[in-house]
């Protein structure tokens, strides 16, 4: 809603967007890629229905469900971190930025032994079309989330330091912006290749 | 468990993990149908929209980022259905 100021000017509505310019043309940029990764993704669909069609079925869902729940989880634990931040508590953002740390580990744990599950049931990268691209969009997800863990980690560890507090915390807002980047892709990511295909 | 609800991102939480398991429970329960598939599209759309506003806190920002997030979700998780469709 536009208000007027004292001098009767009119003034824009206040408004707050997380991180600076440079973390958004870097968020930007990340789902960019992805957003390419999709679009091959669909058209080889297309062009091989039937490979896309029993694929999904032949993976671990449960694999693909526990990664999903750990990478909402560490999202909440993110945003409660820069929630703490903004009331001055610095040891709970230092313990919610831990526990994001954490999740990020155990989903790389999963990921290994699912793909561990995989090759003993004779899924490969040369397995089909379907597969071959399932890895290269999951692995590539996987590489994100490592990187996300160091962004995070190099948060927590300018927390430690005490560089953020309750009126200047950006580059807290934009490492938790990219692992919300993180979260919003695979949550395209587990329909498209776990459920529907 | 009222204490829990009360915070909005605890609230998002248990939301977003809720939805995630009726979407895995559409999918178990039987063959994938047109219908199946755009129920799963509206979750997906759903969870985008609960995460870009309630823990990016999105809310207030610059509205051009705001809205092409949310675009970015409602575009590629529509191309679901069409593939199924026209797959």
């Amino acid at each position: 809603m536009t208000t007027l100021t004292n001098d009767g000017k009119k003034s824009l509505p206040h408004t707050h967007t997380p991180g600076n310019p440079a973390v958004w043309v870097f968020v930007l940029s990340e789902m960019s890629e992805f957003a390419f990764f999709f679009i091959v993704f669909l058209v080889v669909k297309l062009l091989h229905p039937e490979l896309f069609s029993t694929g999904p079925a032949q993976l671990n869902t449960l694999a693909g469900l526990a990664n999903t729940a750990l990478l909402i989880t560490s999202s909440w634990f993110v945003a409660n971190a820069v929630k703490a931040t903004k009331s001055g508590h610095r040891e709970k953002t230092i313990s919610w930025l831990a526990l994001t740390i954490a999740a990020g580990l155990l989903y790389c744990a999963i990921k290994y032994l699912e793909y561990r599950w995989n090759v003993d049931h004779g899924i490969t990268t040369r397995t089909n079309l379907f597969f071959s691209l399932y890895y290269y969009l999951a692995f590539n997800h996987l590489l994100h989330v490592l990187i996300g863990i160091c962004v995070i980690g190099w948060a927590l560890l300018q927390s430690w330091l005490g560089a953020y507090d309750a009126e200047d915390h950006e580059g807290l807002e934009g490492a938790a912006t990219y692992w919300h980047m993180i979260d919003l892709v695979w949550i395209l990511l587990f329909p498209l290749l776990y459920i529907v295909g | 468990m009222r204490h829990l609800t009360q915070n909005s991102l605890n609230r998002t939480w248990l939301i977003l993990i809720g939805l995630t398991l009726l979407t895995t429970a559409i999918a178990e329960s039987s063959a994938l149908t047109t219908v199946s598939v755009t129920a799963i599209t509206l979750i997906v759309i759903v969870k985008g929209r609960l995460i870009i506003r309630e823990y990016m806190d999105m809310k207030s920002a610059n509205p051009v980022l705001y809205w092409a997030l949310i675009a970015y979700m409602v575009l590629f998780s529509t191309a679901m259905p069409l593939s199924f469709l026209f797959g």
